[in-house]
């Protein structure tokens, strides 16, 4: 008998926790982002709770509509979270601030995301045998991994010119 | 210019609060229904039972019937004269249908009828027909009265033991009607 493990909805929720997250640092850091930028996430937040609205009140027989639905909501929110990285690099040029954003959100909010979408689809309820189960064990070297890459970022801060002069 | 750099700050910080107590609300909102959906709890499905009532060798002199997916069972034609003892050695049985090991424990529920006219009736749980007897003997009509938890291994049958005696001015107009609880530990 096929289970559901717990509500697809509850990647919708994660989805909205991370619209509203990168809403609130864009408005931390207005210099570096446009003016309209915390107001869209904004509204992407909003229409998340829409979406959840809906899959309560009108798709609640339709497990694999709202799995879908849900999924397409949370890859909408780490597209924006790996378009705002690359929109640090590329547009900014600000290396160190990419590589904070990168440990601090992206990775965790990523690795976070596949987790539980895993954890999902091996439950079997939505076969996805090309996605191997995540344990949680993996968490440990990801988050080590995530404190690495900070610690560099926040050298380069201080030290603009750290690798450069180490390359020489 | 002080000034305006201070309202300006002061634009921002507002700014930001509101963008803050917005987000509050849209998480708390979304998060409440996210609340109801997982207490929706669906579907929830029936299963069979892992520990039925069967019938066995005394069942057909006590008038046993099973009902349907032998969770329930009703015997209809126990008797007993006055003043001697009347034993059902096996007036049902009980067997665990999993593959791992049951808690169980039959108790007294009920009783009704002419019960001043019983001198008692105790209902024993077996391993098997005149076997080792299982928990302590259920007294009828003594509130509370089990058997104790008993733990009946994986593909067993046990019998349940009846044994009445009526007062000797009992007459053949009296009865009583019993009512037994079987509880069965885990899912």
């Amino acid at each position: 008998m096929s289970r559901m493990p717990f509500p697809p909805e509850l990647f919708l929720f994660i989805g909205i926790d991370l619209f509203v997250a990168l809403s609130l640092l864009a408005s931390l850091f207005e210099r570096v982002f446009p003016t309209m930028f915390p107001y869209v996430y904004h509204v992407a937040a909003l229409a998340g709770f829409g979406q959840i609205w809906v899959n309560y009140s009108f798709l609640l027989p339709f497990a694999e509509a709202r799995f879908w639905s849900c999924l397409l909501y949370l890859f909408a929110a780490l597209l924006n979270i790996g378009c705002v990285n690359f929109y640090i690099i590329a547009k900014k040029k600000l290396l160190s601030a990419a590589g904070m954003f990168l440990s601090v959100f992206t990775v965790p909010s990523f690795f976070i995301s596949l987790f539980f979408i895993s954890a999902y689809v091996n439950g079997d309820f939505i076969p996805m045998p090309w996605l191997p189960r995540i344990p949680i064990e993996s968490l440990y070297a990801v988050l080590l991994v995530c404190v690495i890459l900070l610690v560099l970022s926040i050298a380069l801060y201080l030290e603009p010119n750290l690798f450069r002069r180490k390359r020489r | 210019m002080m000034e305006n750099g201070q309202r300006k700050t002061g634009k921002r910080l507002l700014r930001i609060f509101l963008l803050l107590v917005s987000s509050v609300l849209v998480v708390a909102a979304s998060a409440s229904v996210l609340n109801y959906l997982y207490m929706q709890a669906s579907p929830i499905t029936a299963e069979p039972a892992k520990v039925q009532f069967v019938l066995t060798e005394d069942s057909e002199a006590a008038g046993a019937s099973i009902g349907t997916n032998g969770t329930y069972v009703s015997l209809n034609s126990m008797a007993g004269w006055p003043n001697a003892t009347r034993v059902y050695q096996a007036a049902v049985g009980i067997r665990n249908f999993d593959s791992a090991s049951r808690n169980i424990t039959l108790a007294f529920a009920s009783w009704s009828g002419d019960t001043d006219q019983i001198e008692f009736i105790t209902v024993i749980v077996r391993d098997a027909v005149g076997g080792t007897q299982q928990g302590s003997p259920i007294n009828i009509g003594t509130s509370g009265s089990s058997t104790g938890e008993l733990i009946i291994p994986a593909g067993a049958t046990w019998v349940v033991e009846w044994n009445i005696k009526w007062k000797a001015g009992a007459l053949s107009t009296n009865s009583v009607s019993v009512t037994l609880q079987l509880l069965v530990k885990g899912e």
